[in-house]
């Protein structure tokens, strides 16, 4: 971990090999509940971004500092901090967004994903590798959102970022709560038959954890 | 002890340092939240009476749904140009908020939706300008939520029929509260004029 | 008063479900609906934990945190009151029922990472609610999860049997299958409006 070419492969991990949401599978309710439109995954997906980065990186620096006997309720802590800290900033800045998912920026502590990083990447490593690594997850999150969010809003709406492309609403139903479900299980169907045809692999999501 | 101390310190100091860092955040968003969500509102009243050049101040609280709502008197040059109420109708499945606007003549002006919980996709659609622009200029006896073509009424939207209805109902409550306190008062200053 | 609290629960149940109208705790949901004995363990422990989380965080809202307009730091002090008890009970369970520990212990530390927990007490928080609401909130919520856990655990075991292209086996199917257990859960959204 100490060229530049395999903090490119670290880099990369986060977006494809172990995309959070496709492929790890975790913090899925995020995924779902946000993302009837594409300006609300990617905010969502920044938010998550930096939460995820700057616990990384905090985790990190502290890594030798932190007793191992309470090294969860540290992480907790200290994600929760930064979830505050976001929490604060959103609903002063972006006030339209926030009375949307306010509730959902509060929740991105709970989120398995972020805890997972430290616990596993961010306590074992430096300073530059951790906040690679949390870069990287963070912006696979934000494009799994994104896409989710163009797929979902494109069909249910015939908009993207609220500008009207097509002038009917080809499947209502995937605005609704329903779609997400669906267009969820249709994606990570989807992107399981490419690898399976393309890449010959062997398809991720088998579970959830 | 030395063991526990270990332990504890740094955690400690975590949660210390964590504390100032969200008290500072705090501390520099706070205000700008507050001022932001009064600005919200003013910009909200303004949209529902944009001739009014004095600032629209409340005039009174009433009651609906067994909930408290403010209503306003929008004055321009200490005349009336409208009242504005806050009101909120049961929709499908959330309560429809929403500003209601009349106009002196007591005839409906504007209808704002400021907030809901309807399903997305169908519910929603009582957004939409088209449902609310059926409201302007009706007086409150032709409130009426139909399920056909109509000039007269309001037309409900296929598919979101309980929340045209919440709408219609909040409208109607709204419109109601502000006759009853507005309206003796108009009718006699009309009375005094032709006099 | 009491009418009230039984429409919060009623509607925490069924009309607001959190795993199907707020798509909350689905992590947990499609984790341990694979098989009916882990789905049942978890709604017990989970709708235990929730109402006594609920509970002690109700109070230290309302008696700490309102008195010292602490409000902006909800999420720190929700999650570690939540944490701790996790915790806590843990240990308790381990030294007192060690029997019961052995069935549901797995699932306590499970817990902490579940938005639902965390997501009732800030409700009740942003909600107002008092001690009896929020209790309501609380058990409602656990029983709406419960009852999502079972259907889909019963669903899953069924699944099994089924051909399934094999891109859409496992989570992918699942997925699908939620979607139209919500779908069925919309009708119940007009019976009460809260």
């Amino acid at each position: 971990m100490s060229n530049p070419v395999s903090y490119w492969t670290l880099f990369k991990n986060g977006i494809f090999g172990e995309n959070p949401v496709f492929r790890l599978a975790l913090s899925l309710c995020p995924a779902v509940a946000v993302t009837s439109g594409v300006k609300n995954g990617f905010l969502m997906g920044v938010a998550v971004m930096f939460v995820m980065t700057m616990t990384n990186v905090t985790v990190s620096l502290l890594r030798n500092f932190i007793n191992p006997k309470v090294r969860i309720p540290s992480y907790v802590f200290i994600t929760a901090t930064w979830v505050t800290v976001i929490d604060l900033v959103m609903s002063a800045y972006q006030r339209a967004v926030y009375k949307e998912m306010g509730l959902y920026i509060m929740l991105i502590v709970a989120f398995a994903i972020i805890l997972s990083r430290a616990e596993m990447f961010a306590s074992k490593n430096t300073l530059l590798p951790s906040f690679i690594d949390g870069v990287g997850m963070g912006l696979g999150f934000l494009l799994a959102l994104v896409l989710l969010g163009v797929f979902r809003e494109f069909l249910g709406k015939g908009t993207l970022w609220g500008a009207h492309i097509l002038p009917a609403k080809p499947l209502l139903i995937m605005i609704m709560p329903t779609g997400g479900f669906f267009a969820m299980g249709l994606i990570m169907g989807g992107l399981n038959w490419i690898d399976r045809r393309f890449f010959g692999g062997t398809g991720g999501g088998g579970g959830a954890h | 002890m030395k063991d526990i101390l270990k332990i504890t310190l740094p955690l400690v100091v975590i949660f210390v340092v964590a504390g100032i860092i969200m008290s500072v955040t705090y501390q520099h968003t706070y205000p700008v939240r507050f001022q932001a969500e009064k600005k919200e509102k003013e910009e909200a009243l303004k949209e529902m009476a944009p001739d009014a050049t004095d600032p629209i101040k409340p005039a009174g609280n009433w009651t609906v749904n067994n909930k408290p709502y403010e209503y306003y008197a929008a004055t321009s040059g200490r005349k009336p140009v409208a009242y504005i109420a806050e009101t909120a109708g049961k929709g499908y499945s959330s309560f429809i908020r929403m500003l209601v606007s009349l106009g002196p003549d007591l005839k409906i002006r504007d209808v704002k939706i400021l907030g809901h919980e309807e399903t997305p996709g169908l519910g929603d659609q009582v957004e939409d300008k088209s449902f609310l622009d059926q409201f302007k200029g009706k007086t409150l006896a032709q409130i009426v939520l139909v399920k056909k073509e109509t000039k007269e009424n309001i037309q409900a939207i296929s598919g979101a029929t309980y929340s045209s209805r919440g709408v219609t109902n909040g409208v109607k409550d709204a419109a109601q509260q502000l006759i009853d306190t507005y309206g003796a008062g108009i009718k006699k200053a009309a009375r005094e004029v032709r006099k | 008063m009491w009418e009230h609290v039984v429409t919060i629960f009623i509607a925490s149940a069924l009309i607001n479900n959190f795993v199907f109208s707020r798509y909350l705790g689905l992590c947990i949901f499609f984790g341990v609906t694979k098989k009916m004995e882990t789905a049942v363990g978890m709604s017990f422990t989970f709708t235990g934990v929730m109402l006594v989380g609920a509970a002690l965080n109700w109070a230290i809202y309302n008696y700490v945190m309102v008195p010292y307009s602490l409000g902006f730091l909800k999420i720190v002090i929700f999650i570690g009151t939540i944490a701790a008890f996790v915790q806590a009970a843990d240990t308790i369970m381990k030294k007192v029922a060690p029997a019961l520990y052995y069935k549901l212990g797995i699932y306590l530390a499970l817990i902490v990472t579940n938005c639902i927990i965390l997501a009732v007490p800030l409700i009740n928080a942003d909600e107002h609610y008092g001690l009896f609401e929020s209790m309501a909130l609380a058990l409602g919520s656990g029983a709406g999860f419960s009852l999502a856990l079972i259907i889909m655990a019963s669903i899953r075991e069924k699944l099994e049997l089924a051909e399934i292209p094999k891109s859409f086996q496992g989570l992918p199917i699942s997925f699908i299958v939620t979607g139209l257990i919500a779908l069925a859960f919309l009708g119940f959204s007009g019976m009460i409006t809260l």
